[in-house]
């Protein structure tokens, strides 16, 4: 099946180190496989649409995995997988996502506060333009109380545009995910990864996972 | 499905894992959860690159050959034990 | 055209950092078994190459038991042990562990008559430091991020880590750590031995060595951070 596969600069793997073989203009690139029975501790592995946020890195790819595809932890296991072609995936495509996470939690809570009659708050929030606006005035709304949980969600706002001023966006998507968690549950912070996936698969115009062949 | 925030590792846990990890002593799923926090937190992936540059500085400081005159004690020891 | 599907393994994490041997123990048995006999036929070419290979991190070992003036000695008592007792070695551990197991009980007898020595098995770590001080992370009552770094550890910079000032203060560093983590480390990072050949070595156990490890590289890493942080990559 086809799925995705970040992988840091020079088609290398974050955590292994391996070099993989990239598609020449002969075709994909080379297959790379492990034996089938080390798998799951051992593997290819790949994401869903609604994994892409929980990986990001420097390169995406678009990859094919042969045999049975396994489901594990926000990504895909299999015995065998190559890569196809390289996605327009890039810093300031990443940088973009940053900015489209945070102002989305930003207006998210400005919700919440308009409904706690926070109107005045609410409104600074949503006035602020760029990043650092944004950073600035959400850190003086969440203020030092702890136990203020508007002013908690304030926080989470002002962490978000704090990290994605200075371009860590994987840590943004953590921080809006957890931020959906705070404000509503569980299955908020699964919708808001999901949203993440389908903003990168758009942007990018991803082929859609046929999810059947996952065992 | 995504996972839970109490699976989350904090990154104070995830630096004394790190020895761990590198030793390949952690178990499949505690090896996800360390990967999955490397893949968001830049702090700790930061951390994690420092202490491989600690250890390829460390085997930097392997010295090479052996001094000339500890070769030649060591050469008369072993020709003292051939003599007998 | 499809490229072959030759299998290839994808590596275990941290894999490209560790210098485990990987011949088979078989083969290196036999060339184990024929380099001790070459050395009792009396070839000095093969016993050169084994000093070459072990002398040094011998003496540093030693250098944990005694004191360093007369750890040069201590191995090269163990060295005449090694000869004197080769042609009972049948193979049974590797040559190294067997040469290691003697330069152990020389400089240990040694350290006793030194009162200095101290089976590692018997080291209290008295300190239980974190590998990171915990003013480097949010307190445990943080509303949102407990136990995450207050500001993330800044890149090295490439130019000052290739720099000999940053050699020596990892040098210094390891020298000034408690003795069986500076042991291990040394063993393990700057020797490249296996985490098998260390315990066997020193008699303690997988993870106790690794706990060693950790607290010494953690420490290392500490000391050498204010001089090479802040730069770009």
């Amino acid at each position: 099946m086809i799925a995705f596969k970040f992988l840091a600069l020079g088609a290398v793997g974050p955590f292994t180190g391996f070099a993989w073989p990239t598609p020449t203009r002969s075709g994909p690139g080379a297959w790379v496989e492990v034996p089938p029975e080390s798998v799951p501790n051992r593997g290819i592995h790949a994401c869903l649409t609604d994994d892409l946020s929980f990986w990001l890195d420097d390169e995406l790819w678009i990859a094919e995995l042969a045999g049975p595809v396994q489901r594990s932890s926000d990504q895909l296991i299999s015995s065998r997988g190559r890569l196809l072609q390289r996605t327009a995936w890039a810093r300031d495509v990443a940088i973009e996502l940053g900015k489209a996470c945070t102002f989305k939690a930003r207006d998210a809570a400005a919700r919440v506060l308009q409904g706690n009659g926070r109107a005045t708050d609410a409104d600074r929030l949503l006035s602020c333009s760029n990043l650092v606006e944004l950073k600035g005035v959400a850190r003086e709304i969440s203020g030092p109380c702890k136990t203020d949980s508007l002013a908690n969600l304030a926080g989470y706002v002002a962490d978000a545009a704090t990290f994605a001023n200075v371009g860590e966006v994987a840590t943004v998507t953590y921080i809006v995910a957890e931020f959906a968690r705070a404000s509503a549950g569980a299955t908020a912070a699964a919708s808001e990864r999901a949203w993440q996936g389908r903003w990168i698969a758009e942007r990018l115009k991803l082929p859609q996972p046929d999810a059947r062949a996952i065992v | 499905m995504s996972t839970g925030s109490t699976q989350d590792l904090a990154c104070k846990e995830v630096v004394e894992l790190v020895t761990d990890y590198l030793e390949q002593a952690l178990s499949h799923d505690e090896r996800t959860r360390f990967e999955q926090h490397l893949a968001l937190c830049g702090g700790c992936k930061e951390y994690l690159r420092e202490i491989r540059s600690a250890i390829d500085l460390s085997r930097k400081l392997s010295r090479g050959t052996l001094a000339g005159n500890v070769r030649d004690d060591l050469l008369n020891l072993f020709r003292k034990w051939k003599a007998g | 055209m499809a490229m072959d599907s030759a299998p290839v393994e994808s590596m275990a994490p941290g894999e490209r950092h560790s210098s485990e041997n990987l011949g088979t123990p078989r083969s290196g048995r036999t060339e184990d078994l024929r380099l001790a006999a070459a050395i009792q036929a009396g070839d000095e070419k093969a016993f050169l190459s084994l000093v070459e290979r072990h002398h040094k991190a011998m003496v540093r070992l030693a250098g944990a038991y005694v004191p360093p003036g007369v750890a040069e000695e201590v191995t090269q008592e163990a060295w005449i042990g090694v000869l004197k007792g080769l042609h009972k070695f049948e193979g049974r551990s590797t040559l190294k562990a067997w040469i290691f197991r003697i330069l152990i009980n020389c400089a240990q007898f040694r350290g006793a008559r030194e009162a200095r020595a101290v089976p590692f098995s018997a080291l209290e770590e008295e300190s239980q430091e974190p590998a990171v001080g915990k003013e480097r992370f949010l307190e445990a009552d943080h509303s949102r991020w407990p136990g995450h770094w207050v500001s993330y550890p800044q890149p090295w910079s490439e130019e000052r880590l290739l720099s000999e000032e940053t050699l020596a203060m990892v040098a210094k560093a390891m020298d000034g750590l408690p003795r069986a983590q500076r042991e291990v480390m040394r063993l393990r990072d700057v020797e490249g031995w296996t985490s098998a050949e260390v315990c066997e070595a020193l008699e303690i156990s997988e993870v106790n060595q690794r706990v060693l490890l950790h607290r010494a590289r953690s420490k290392v890493r500490q000391a050498i951070e204010p001089y090479v942080s802040g730069g770009t990559r």
